[in-house]
């Protein structure tokens, strides 16, 4: 689909970086570039040939201008262009989605109702592109994108326009043989009509899956256009009568762009393509499917080829997500009993085959039992095609809130405790009788990156998923941020603090967690106000030892502390840094602090090497206070570090809900006890607020008429949340102008590990100071 | 003329990077708030194009979100053996003036003395000392852009260092990671100072970005001692065993775009020499290969 740059290549055309060839035809070359800002963008480099004409530069500056004022939501949209540059270039909105000569070539022939719905939403592009005063001469299955919100149609036409009024003097024939009119195919003129034949003839591939005049050499092609009449055998009833009149070889027969809106659009909104999530499935799921991979790739990857045709899921070794896919009915928690399936703890080993049998089994309970949707379990290791076992129609609208887990490594026990969260604020809401509209979806990312984009890929083209909570970890949050943001899925993460999620996504994404930089500022705090507690005047000394293993977080935060304790404290500090390659080193750097004297101690790493440091800092003889960074709150590093762990703390936004003691928190408490058998677990309770705030807000999104069969637009979730303010168990939850959450420092816990456990504190900064 | 197109492409990489720097460059400052990407525009011509050769296979471009085993790197087998060999190698690698952006050319002197490198002592203090032992070579080379209309001039300093291995190396980036956090303050000479730094480190695995195995950026202000405080920057890359650390400071005085167009310079020209050194690496490591494969 799009090739490398090539030798001969510019790297930037005006402020767009390119990064791929896209295409290349008679009017130069169409790249991917990124502007400044991020936004992709499909950049078009106009051949050399013209940039030495004057006349040239002016006409495509007026084209420019027109071009600005097409109106449609179905056309890719110009966002800048410059007729004056050395090479003259004009940059469009890019859609990654595959072209419908792909889908049409890898899904077949497309059902009715989505040719109608291309039918009347091509029209209404058509109508845009001539209303600003242009003809596309080139309306063919290449040039029309798929989006999960509707088709765009791209290349509209400027510059060709312009040159073509120099080419057709020569005789040259403009656009694609197949899709051209009769009076075009002969040099007669290439006005409005021409593009009614061209859209009659893409109407007539999608619905049949072959073009009507065949295929075959160009001169045949136009031949046949000229003197055969269409071939529509293949075009359903229903479909065929309504092409028919936009194929007469007489191009004043043919009806014009608004009579098409009138012939296609009866009972088709024109829906904002924002509006992502509106209800209306306009593609088949498996064509779903592969448009909502395709942007996966070309947004999150633009430097990788996107693959031609969407395959099922290979049998790779492993486990891939699909066939983790648990759809599962939450019920109120009286219904336990009804529920084999409740307890997401029991869903670890979905993958082996015993477990989809178990699964499998649990769907049919619940089918049986009328619970809706039910299970959908896609073993896509058998080579089933996931969309051949459609789930059974719902009656009224059923959401699902997706949970994008990691059930691998140390952020296994987060992702669970994420899992659990979603299922119990959803069985509160589905207590209620009335309302028993809202199901659980999980999918594990299996802690990779390959893993992180298949899951947002996944619950993006599921277009009953309404919001997501997660992902669990920062690289994940990194990889998916943008392809949430980019179909408006708005997911909020409990467990991530990298800020810089914002700069790829900045409508949907939303981290509930507290970020590195503040909970590093918050151990600060804490030794402040430890030391305030013993009546000395000032922190002293804090050695701090960071090591790079726990990557960009762990410098964030330990920076921050550093930082803070230097400018705002005032202290000194004595850091280390820790090669991630070289783990031994950190015991040399613990043991030469102690030496150096310090008063204060940090070990910023992962588990398992703060555990070690742990051993050797007490091997020195030193007692004084000592902090391990925030993200090992809940970790296993009680059992590992042993003895040795005994009196260290750790300052995290995650509260121990033990400690609150208004009505609320004990309810959820008591809930989380009654199904889980334990007492929520480290994140639960910042994981359970964040789900009832995507809750909350999207119940304020849907609308009023009960069993109304419209689906509220993905987008207004996303639209809300910045706005939002979310009482939670223990603070209020709002969002700053980057979606930062606002940190409450009465919500900065301290820890302290004894007896192999975390034992909370309190807040690092007492109420009311 | 491949050169200068493949040149082109690696400039397109850097500059990813130096946008990147720009935006992450603020969640150390409190506020987070995402700020403008190193916002400049070069010129861009259209190349000739077709029947060039095409030189080595480019890398794919690294984007803010996706950067997977395109990375530049070194393999340690490549490693040169010997002290002379390593010198020979950091001298052969190519650093062309105008690849920082028009204008720059050589410093006199050109070339820092190789059996020595820089420390940051106790004191804060940067001091050429001998190289250590796990050092096999280190080169700095240096150039300028003469300051127009009264302004000073700007500087560019590349150092090429070789490391006896792959830990070595990552021991000192790790090492430059703590000296800013040591020393936010840090004397160059009697009178030259920087300071207000602030850093950041990316390793390739965790997906932010980096363009390199490791890659460090740090920023502050430089002094030459009148008490103008400019623009300071720190790169430093680490190739498999060999560090790249690129110091650019501005000659003060310029716009926010001009600014902004001589970060993308830098940051494109050390692209450039990441390039070269992992172009050679891989040659190094081909030649290793055929080699093996010969002798069996």
């Amino acid at each position: 689909m799009s090739e490398p740059l090539l030798p001969s290549d510019p790297s930037r055309l005006g402020g767009y970086r390119l990064l791929r060839r896209l295409g290349a035809g008679g009017m130069g070359v169409v790249y991917l570039g990124r502007s400044e800002d991020g936004a992709p963008a499909a950049v078009k480099a106009i051949r050399g040939a013209d940039a030495d004409d004057p006349g040239f530069r002016a006409r495509f500056t007026r084209e420019i201008e027109l071009a600005s004022r097409v109106d449609s939501p179905w056309v890719a949209g110009l966002m800048d262009a410059d007729a004056d540059a050395p090479t003259p270039w004009l940059a469009t909105v890019y859609v990654p989605g595959p072209s419908l000569a792909e889908a049409v070539t890898a899904h077949g022939p497309l059902p009715p109702r989505t040719v109608r719905v291309l039918g009347a939403r091509l029209a209404d592009a058509l109508y845009a592109v001539h209303t600003a005063g242009f003809v596309h001469r080139d309306v063919k299955p290449g040039n029309i994108l798929l989006a999960l919100d509707g088709p765009r149609l791209i290349d509209f036409g400027i510059a060709r326009s312009i040159r073509g009024t120099g080419l057709t003097a020569t005789g040259l024939v403009i656009g694609t043989p197949g899709f051209l009119a009769p009076e075009q195919a002969t040099g007669d003129g290439s006005a409005d009509a021409g593009d009614v034949f061209a859209l009659g003839c893409v109407l007539a591939y999608a619905a049949s899956g072959r073009p009507p005049f065949g295929t075959g050499t160009a001169d045949a092609l136009l031949y046949r256009t000229v003197h055969d009449e269409p071939d529509l055998s293949g075009v359903p009833d229903g479909i065929r009568e309504r092409i028919a009149p936009f194929l007469d070889k007489d191009p004043y027969e043919r009806p014009g762009t608004s009579e098409l809106i009138a012939l296609f659009g009866e009972g088709i909104e024109r829906d904002a393509p924002q509006d992502a999530g509106t209800a209306d499935h306009w593609l088949p799921d498996a064509v779903a499917r592969t448009v909502a991979r395709r942007g996966a790739e070309g947004l999150a990857l633009p430097e990788v080829a996107p693959t031609a045709v969407d395959r099922p899921v290979a049998g790779r070794g492993g486990a891939s997500p699909e066939e983790e896919l648990v759809v599962e009915r939450d019920g109120a928690l009286d219904d336990e009993a009804a529920e084999p399936d409740a307890d997401s703890d029991s869903v670890k080993d979905a993958a082996s085959p015993p477990r989809r049998r178990f699964l499998a089994a649990a769907g049919a309970l619940l089918l049986a039992a009328g619970g809706g949707t039910g299970i959908a379990l896609w073993a896509s290791r058998d080579g089933n095609d996931p969309a051949a076992v459609p789930p059974p129609a719902p009656l009224r609208p059923v959401y699902v809130i997706g949970v994008h887990t990691t059930r691998t490594g140390d952020a296994a026990r987060l992702g669970r405790a994420c899992e659990r969260a979603a299922h119990l604020a959803v069985a509160g809401h589905n207590a209620d009788a009335q309302r028993r509209d809202l199901e659980v979806k999980v999918l594990d990312d299996g802690g990779d990156q390959d893993g992180a984009v298949r899951v947002a890929s996944d619950f993006v083209a599921d277009r009953s998923v309404v919001a997501v909570l997660g992902p669990v970890t920062e690289i994940a949050m990194r990889l998916a941020a943008p392809l949430y943001d980019g179909a408006s899925l708005t997911h909020a993460s409990a467990t991530t603090g990298l800020s810089d999620f914002y700069v790829t996504s900045r409508k949907s994404s939303f981290q509930t967690m507290y970020s590195h930089v503040a909970l590093g500022s918050g151990a600060a705090l804490h030794a402040f106000t430890l030391a305030a507690a013993r009546g000395a005047t000032a922190t002293g000394r804090l050695g701090i030892v960071l090591d790079r293993s726990g990557d960009t977080a762990v410098v964030e935060q330990g920076g921050s502390l550093a930082a803070q304790w230097r400018n705002t404290l005032k202290q000194p500090t004595a850091p280390r840094v820790i090669a991630a390659s070289a783990p031994g080193d950190a015991e040399a750097a613990v043991r030469s602090l102690v030496r150096e004297g310090i008063d204060a101690f940090a070990y910023m790493g992962p588990p398992d090497r703060t555990a070690r440091a742990a051993r050797t800092l007490a091997a020195t003889g030193y007692r004084g206070p000592r902090w391990m960074s925030a993200q090992l709150y809940g970790s296993d590093f009680p059992r590992l570090a042993g003895a040795a762990g005994s009196g260290w703390y750790v300052v995290s936004s995650a509260v121990d809900p033990a400690v609150l003691t208004d009505a609320r928190a004990r309810a959820f408490t008591t809930a989380w006890r009654a199904r889980y058998g334990t007492a929520p677990e480290p994140f639960a309770t910042e994981a359970y607020d964040s789900a009832r705030l995507l809750l909350t807000e999207f119940a304020a999104t849907v609308p009023a008429k009960p069993g109304a069969d419209t689906r509220p637009a993905r987008g207004a979730l996303a639209g809300r949340m910045p706005k939002a303010t979310f009482e939670g168990l223990d603070r209020t939850y709002a969002f700053g102008d980057y979606h930062q959450v606002r940190v409450a420092l009465t919500a900065l816990y301290a820890y302290e590990v004894r007896d192999a456990a975390f034992r909370q504190l309190g807040p690092v900064s007492p109420r009311g100071t | 003329m491949a050169t200068t197109h493949r040149r082109r492409r690696v400039a397109l990489r850097a500059a990813g990077a130096a946008a990147l720097v720009a935006v992450t460059g603020c969640s150390g400052g409190g506020a987070e708030a995402p700020v403008r990407p190193g916002a400049t525009t070069s010129p861009s011509t259209t190349g000739s194009g077709a029947g060039e050769p095409a030189g080595p296979a480019p890398k794919p471009s690294s984007t803010a979100t996706a950067a997977r085993d395109d990375q530049y790197t070194f393999p340690e087998k490549a490693l040169p053996s010997s002290k002379t060999e390593a010198l020979a190698f950091v001298r052969s690698v190519t650093i062309t003036a105008d690849g920082f952006g028009a204008g720059f050319r050589r410093a006199d002197p050109y070339e820092g003395d190789p059996t020595r490198w820089s420390v940051l002592g106790r004191d804060c203090l940067w001091r050429r000392e001998p190289l250590p032992p796990h050092v096999r070579a280190s080169l700095t080379r240096e150039f300028v852009k003469p300051g127009a209309g009264g302004k000073e001039a700007a500087r560019v300093k590349v150092t090429v260092t070789v490391h006896e291995s792959v830990t070595a190396a990552d021991r000192d980036m790790a090492v430059s990671l703590e000296t800013s956090m040591r020393c936010p303050e840090q004397r160059l000479s009697t009178t030259e100072r920087i300071r207000k730094l602030w850093s950041r480190g990316d390793s390739h695995g965790g997906m932010r970005a980096a363009i390199s195995d490791d890659d460090l950026n740090e920023t502050g202000e430089y002094t030459s001692g009148n008490g103008v405080w400019n623009g300071f920057s720190w790169y430093k890359y680490r190739l498999g065993p060999i560090t790249l650390s690129v110091t650019a400071r501005s000659g003060g005085g310029e716009t926010e775009a001009e600014e902004a167009e001589t970060t993308t310079g830098v940051a494109s020209g050390i692209g450039l020499v990441g390039a070269d050194i992992d172009r050679r690496g891989a040659q190094r490591g081909k030649q290793l290969d055929d080699k093996g494969a010969g002798d069996e």
